[in-house]
């Protein structure tokens, strides 16, 4: 069965001025996501890989080549558009979690529809869902502060979830995590793909995680420099 | 807090103006002709002018009626030192008119008005009229005996509460004399009336002319000059009440920035998962709305106590209305707004990936 694209980049560029110099984060990248797949990027520190994620994840614009969602090109898109997008089609998991501490579990996991005509109850009837989903059924009342870093993750895991998003793009997940912790939160991300069917885009370096991925790119000094596909094809 | 101290001294600066605009407005609506008193005396308790000046005043042309009129001080009421009203610095003064003359008075003396009892009447002997401050302060009611300075009055009247004339008695004009100590034929000044009140400056002025020991003021006059000073008054309190807007403006600026800038994170957070530029801008237009309204309501309780306080410890009163504290209110609410308008416009633009980086 032939998957939908979801994702594409096509020799993605982008470039900083830092004072007087250039620095090409991206060289032109190349990049194919179908719906449903558990992808990962890795690669050394300044490699790109945040980078790339950003850009794909509508937070970031590239200097060079095109990115498209859905078949639509989002370099052409206004400020307006790019939030709805990210508002209705992505989610995002950061490294260090990025909860609001003035919010309890239930309100940060609310956090990305609470301006959206969503009516609220049902909007925290379906954080509840969600937090339950992540185990975190228990303390749905809690603040960032009173939750363990793999619980807040966790919180953060659920967040993305809210706008039931078509894919989660996420950097770093369990780079402050102790293995174990670590791995919970990616057998839970592995868990969610499968039965919800949401595309997951990881970026990380931790490379224990990485056999569970459906594709993996390895991004090198701006460029991909190796995909490698499940069954071991492996291209240079 | 500055859009507090705004609020209070809005609060404040309004009362004032708003005190000494009705006091002043009662005293010189009250006074009704051309005051003339003696040359260089300090008011008219220390003016003495002969009696044979009714006769001369009342011949310049265009005069209708010279009212004489004594003021006096009293040091014992009831056998006990007199408990003066604040108004006057402690002091309890007696005026005395006549009351045959005062038939011709058009309006009242002073404007005073009568709360209970009646007005001074011809063949009027050791009666008085009492202030609304020394008939509470005395317990006096009407047919009550009053005792100043060792002379029984009768008290026949009591007038209407008033800030200025609280505190003062109303006598038959040989009463007041006496009580004043002054001799049969000595007045402390004259009312004068005109046929034509469009005459009383042009009266005055023959007046002064005239009788080189003499001062008149014309009441509309000096209505008119209070007026003018009264303005000039508004103008400071509109410049002071600019600045203060400003000050607060500035300060709300500041205030909602550092806040929105300490946030820079979560902000950038909301807008990666997809809060858009307008939707940050109502947060912190509305955070700044509630500054505005929380610092609005705490400035208009402390400036109305500050106010109250005010008024229980000087003699004159400031004036609070309602429309002084909501304009006052709304000056926050505003500041609040205004001030909110630069921080939530900076922060709804900030780059999510920058924000999110920052520590």
């Amino acid at each position: 069965m032939a998957k939908k694209k979801m994702l594409e980049a096509r020799e993605v560029k982008r470039e900083y001025i830092m004072g007087k110099t250039v620095v090409r984060a991206l060289r032109g990248v190349d990049i194919d996501i179908e719906q449903g797949e558990f992808v990962f990027i890795i690669g050394p520190s300044g490699s790109g890989k945040s980078t790339i994620m950003h850009i794909l994840g509508a937070l970031d614009h590239q200097t060079a080549g095109s990115v498209t969602l859905d078949g639509k090109e989002m370099a052409r898109m206004s400020d307006w558009q790019l939030s709805m997008i990210r508002r209705n089609k992505i989610g995002f998991i950061f490294q260090n979690f990025n909860l609001v501490p003035s919010l309890n579990a239930i309100e940060n996991v609310m956090l990305p529809l609470m301006t959206s005509d969503m009516n609220k109850t049902v909007l925290e009837a379906r954080a509840i869902k969600l937090l339950k989903l992540v185990g975190l059924g228990h303390r749905i009342h809690h603040r960032p502060t009173e939750l363990s870093g793999g619980e807040r993750q966790r919180v953060a895991v659920a967040r993305s979830l809210i706008n039931e998003p078509e894919i989660i793009l996420a950097d770093e997940p369990t780079g402050e995590l102790d293995t174990k912790t670590g791995t919970g939160i990616m057998q839970l991300m592995r868990k969610l793909c499968k039965e919800k069917g949401t595309t997951f885009v990881i970026v990380t370096h931790d490379t224990e995680y990485i056999q569970k991925g459906d594709k993996i790119f390895h991004i090198r000094d701006g460029l991909i420099n190796q995909e490698i596909y499940k069954g071991g094809k492996v291209i240079e | 807090m500055a859009l507090i101290i705004g609020v209070v001294t809005i609060i404040s600066m309004v009362s004032v103006t708003a005190g000494i605009r009705s006091m002043v407005t009662d005293a010189i609506s009250g006074m009704n002709g051309i005051m003339v008193w003696e040359k260089d005396a300090l008011d008219q308790p220390w003016s003495y002018l002969s009696t044979d000046y009714e006769q001369k005043l009342e011949s310049i042309s265009g005069v209708r009626v010279a009212l004489p009129e004594v003021f006096g001080f009293i040091t014992e009421i009831d056998g006990d030192t007199a408990r003066g009203s604040e108004m006057m610095m402690g002091m309890t003064g007696v005026m005395g008119i006549d009351p045959v003359k005062e038939q011709e008075r058009e309006g009242t003396f002073y404007g005073m008005e009568m709360d209970k009892g009646r007005w001074l009447k011809p063949g009027d002997k050791s009666v008085v009229i009492l202030g609304n401050e020394i008939a509470d302060n005395y317990k006096k009611r009407i047919g009550s005996t009053i005792e100043l300075d060792g002379k029984k009055l009768k008290v026949i009247g009591i007038l209407k509460e008033s800030q200025m004339f609280g505190g003062y008695m109303l006598a038959p004009i040989d009463v007041a004399r006496e009580l004043a100590d002054l001799d049969s034929d000595i007045v402390n000044d004259y009312t004068i009336q005109a046929y034509n009140p469009q005459d009383q400056g042009k009266i005055a002025k023959i007046i002064e002319f005239k009788y080189d020991d003499l001062q008149a003021m014309n009441s509309q006059s000096a209505g008119e000059e209070m007026s003018d000073l009264l303005n000039t008054f508004d103008m400071v309190f509109l410049v002071i009440s600019l600045i203060a807007l400003l000050t607060a403006g500035v300060v709300i600026i500041n205030t909602m920035l550092m806040s929105v800038m300490d946030r820079q994170k979560e902000i950038g957070v909301l807008k990666a998962v997809g809060w858009t530029n307008d939707d940050i801008l109502k947060l912190v237009l509305i955070e700044s709305l509630l500054l505005g309204i929380i610092g609005g309501i705490i400035g208009c309780i402390i400036g109305s106590v500050i106010v109250t306080i005010i008024n229980s410890a000087i003699p004159f009163s400031l004036t609070l209305t309602p429309t002084n504290i909501l304009g006052a209110f709304i000056f926050a609410v505003s500041a609040g707004l205004f001030g909110g308008l630069y921080p939530a416009w900076r922060i709804s633009r900030i780059n999510p990936i920058d924000a999110i980086r920052m520590e």
